[in-house]
């Protein structure tokens, strides 16, 4: 068993365990699917081959298609669980892109696609099975569909990764740094959440501190009114 | 002699544009190549894209220009958020993180991404650069020059006065009073979202009835209009002084009724939307009266014939129409990227003069993007096994096509600058039928249903369908016009519920190719005019690159598209 199967089968319970919790999760998954279709658009523009261009449209297409189906059923969660109409899940799905394709080159753009949709796949089967043992028929069924076009996604990238690897053995090495990246990243990550805490309980210390400037600048810089000659 | 390139970027619609001697060459939003809607980050791609299509090395470049004083703006925060102790302690942190993490260093960044030395980038006060970027392409030698957004470094509304290369500062209405951030609290208070949602209440106001059920007096506890031109916000009522994101307060929710929730499908034959459509209508009538005294104010001070106008409150085409009336001035001139983008173009002008180069001639055209590659066009289309095929002449392809009542997506020279499609990434379609507007609508667009669509008609046949001639701003659809009621056989598409619409002229300067296309509907015996809607899905910058009009194209239900000389027609 991978690790990301044991971890989705652990946390399972935790995350799924309510209609605002789905919702939110949902919602993650639309993102990131937008995010891919980012991703996707920037390597059909930038790739040297028409062939390759055409399959990162068809996929970016599938991506864009997946991301509305998660957005309506994380809103339809939502409704269920009446979450305020301020939470991000109401707001439009935007992503932001990360240009791997101009970071990471066309090989390793490749090998991370591929190794992101062979990750979906492991968790979605195992959430599959989770929602159907929970009675949970439209969720299932909701990954279900959108796994058939995982596992497309999955084999026709190994497919181009090969194809314009080297050798394979170039190939598995693009894979293996791919990972390698992600670990890196999802370290860097969590320095990132910590040192954002820190840096929030830091200037708010800064913001008590600096208390007394608000009765000087109310007095110094007094708010203007009307019009005001250059 | 000198080659410069502007930059805007950080707050919204993030741009680049380039000139070089004095003229423009190219000018680009970077939205349209990072495909994330109203991109604010530093537009690198789209700068790189500058440089690119005019031939330029970054190194070459005499002057790098940002649209902002950084340090000028950071002081405003501060000063903002220090006043407004202790509300402000949850935006405290994210601002600073933003001010000092990455904005003030924006002039440090771009030295480094273009290797230029520091001291060739510099940077113009925010308005400085929007009223440039109005007056400099203009035509006029003598303007008065209105600057209306939310906010820039200080100043929130400026007036200028334009005078062939020279451009002088008259005076400031400052933050926190703005018209910029009152639309924008309506705007989120009518449950859209900010700097995107703003023409959706352009388009809701229509349905409303102005000042309905005293409504306009409640407005004056928002915003009291003086005698002087000048303004002032009841700033009870707005929390954009403590709150960057929604912008009211818990006051104006006890004014004028709970805030509608994002998203709701409308229903405005129901009372409590019609409220929401009374609320806007009323805001717009406000924002135009509040436009009018400042557009009298700049006619006293400056005495010219002429009226520029900038800022993102520039792109209220109906309010810009009013002026045209009602402001006193013979012509009035708004150019098509009146919001934050432009912005980079007013920076690049502002540095070229300085650096001795003539005023730019007067912008005919916003075609001032890329082209398509056809070439790859044609093989990524092969490769999606789509049915493409090249014509002679794609202008009667086109024409052909939109005669057999189809909806044509029209990819054909360089893409627009500003957030209008004006023929280059458009939609086109029969104007005449209502039906087809509701089919754009359900298989595309998914617009709330009191939005309108726009019409593009030829240049000289203007007076045969609307009231009124072209003028400066129409050839950019700034503006809007009657439609003519005795026509209505041909615009039932493209006439909004108050019967105006947001016309394009088309000119052969301004549009090439949407221009060859009506010819060849009058030649086929048709209305020389158009729907013409921006080529984008829901949520989604307008199409740039063969790649986006592709990816378009397998997304959404057009029955045709014409990249060039290529077409592509879905199977009936």
């Amino acid at each position: 068993m991978s690790l990301t199967v044991a971890l989705a089968r652990m946390l399972n319970p935790l995350v799924w365990r309510s209609p605002a919790r789905s919702a939110d999760k949902l919602h993650g998954f639309a993102l990131a699917e937008h995010g891919s279709m980012l991703d996707l658009r920037l390597a059909a523009r930038l790739t040297p081959s028409p062939t390759r261009a055409a399959a990162y449209l068809r996929h970016a297409d599938d991506e864009t298609r997946h991301a509305q189906m998660f957005g309506k059923r994380a809103r339809q969660l939502a409704r269920e669980a009446g979450l305020a109409r301020g939470h991000a899940v109401w707001e439009p799905i935007r992503a932001d892109s990360e240009q791997l394709f101009v970071g990471l080159g066309e090989l390793d753009f490749l090998a991370f696609v591929h190794v992101g949709e062979a990750r979906a796949i492991e968790q979605f089967l195992v959430y599959v099975a989770y929602f159907q043992a929970q009675g949970r028929e439209r969720d299932a069924s909701l990954l279900t569909t959108i796994l058939v076009d995982e596992h497309r996604h999955a084999d026709y990238t190994r497919a181009l990764l090969f194809e314009l690897a080297d050798s394979e053995a170039a190939a598995r090495r693009a894979l293996r740094r791919v990972r390698r990246w992600e670990a890196w990243r999802t370290w860097l990550r969590a320095g990132r959440f910590l040192a954002e805490r820190v840096y929030m309980v830091a200037m708010l210390l800064v913001y008590l501190l600096a208390a007394p400037l608000g009765l000087l600048v109310r007095w110094a810089r007094p708010l203007t009114r009307g019009w005001r000659d250059a | 002699m000198a080659k410069v390139l502007g930059i805007s970027a950080h707050y919204h619609d993030a741009a680049a544009a380039l000139l070089v001697d004095g003229e423009l060459v190219v000018a680009i939003q970077q939205e349209r190549l990072s495909r994330i809607k109203n991109d604010p980050g530093l537009p690198l791609d789209a700068a790189d894209a500058c440089l690119a299509y005019a031939g330029v090395r970054g190194e070459a470049l005499d002057a790098v220009v940002f649209y902002e004083r950084p340090f000028d703006k950071l002081e405003r925060v501060m000063v903002n958020l220090m006043r407004n102790l202790p509300r402000t302690w949850r935006q405290f942190p994210r601002a600073m993180a933003s001010q000092l993490g990455d904005k003030i260093w924006v002039l440090d960044q771009l030295a480094e991404a273009f290797g230029q030395p520091r001291a060739n980038v510099r940077c113009f006060a925010h308005h400085q650069c929007h009223a440039a970027s109005a007056h400099f392409v203009s035509r006029f030698e003598d303007s008065a020059v209105l600057v209306v957004d939310g906010v820039g470094e200080h100043s929130s509304t400026t007036l200028w006065h334009g005078q062939g290369a020279q451009l002088r500062a008259l005076c400031s209405i400052e933050f926190p009073h703005s018209l910029g951030l009152l639309y924008a609290a309506l705007t989120a208070w009518l449950g859209f979202a900010v700097n995107e949602g703003e023409y959706k209440v352009m388009g809701l106001a229509a349905w409303g009835r102005p000042g309905h059920a005293g409504l306009r007096e409640r407005f004056e506890r928002l915003i009291r209009l003086h005698d002087d031109g000048s303004y002032e916000l009841g700033l009870d009522y707005f929390a954009h002084m403590s709150d960057a994101e929604l912008g009211f307060g818990p006051k104006l929710e006890a004014l004028l009724g709970p805030r509608r929730p994002p998203g709701l499908a409308w229903a405005l034959e129901g009372e409590r939307d019609q409220h929401y459509a009374d609320v806007a209508a009323t805001l717009q009538q406000v924002i135009e009266d509040a436009l009018l005294g400042l557009a009298r104010k700049a006619k006293a001070l400056t005495g010219s014939p002429n009226l520029c106008l900038a800022g993102g409150v520039a792109l209220n085409s109906l309010a810009n129409a009013r002026l045209a009336r009602e402001g006193g001035f013979e012509a009035v001139f708004v150019q098509p990227a009146a919001g934050d983008a432009g912005g980079a173009l007013g920076a690049a002008i502002l540095a070229a003069l300085e650096l001795g180069d003539p005023r730019p001639t007067p912008m005919l055209s916003a075609a001032l993007g890329l082209p398509v590659d056809i070439e790859r066009a044609w093989a990524v289309a092969r490769e999606l096994e789509l049915p493409v095929r090249r014509v002679d002449d794609p202008a009667s392809a086109a024409a052909e096509l939109i005669a057999a009542d189809k909806i044509v997506a029209h990819v054909r020279g360089r893409f627009e600058w500003g957030p209008r499609a004006l023929g280059q990434r458009s939609i086109l379609a029969s104007a005449a039928a209502r039906e087809t507007r509701e089919r754009i609508n359900r298989l595309i667009k998914q617009r709330e249903p009191f939005r309108p669509f726009a019409p593009a008609v030829l240049e000289p046949r203007i007076g045969e369908y609307f009231d009124g001639q072209a003028n400066d701003m129409t050839p950019f659809m700034t503006t809007v016009l009657p439609a003519r009621a005795d026509r209505s056989d041909a615009l039932g598409a493209v006439t909004h519920e108050d019967g105006s619409s947001r016309v394009q002229t088309v000119s052969p300067a301004g549009a090439p190719e949407l221009h060859e296309l009506l010819v060849a509907l009058e030649r086929g015996g048709h209305a020389p005019l158009v729907l013409n809607t921006s080529l984008n899905g829901p949520g989604e910058p307008i199409v740039a690159s063969s790649e986006d009009a592709l990816g378009f194209f397998l997304r959404h239900a057009v029955d045709a598209m014409m990249i060039e000389d290529l077409v592509i027609e879905r199977p009936a």
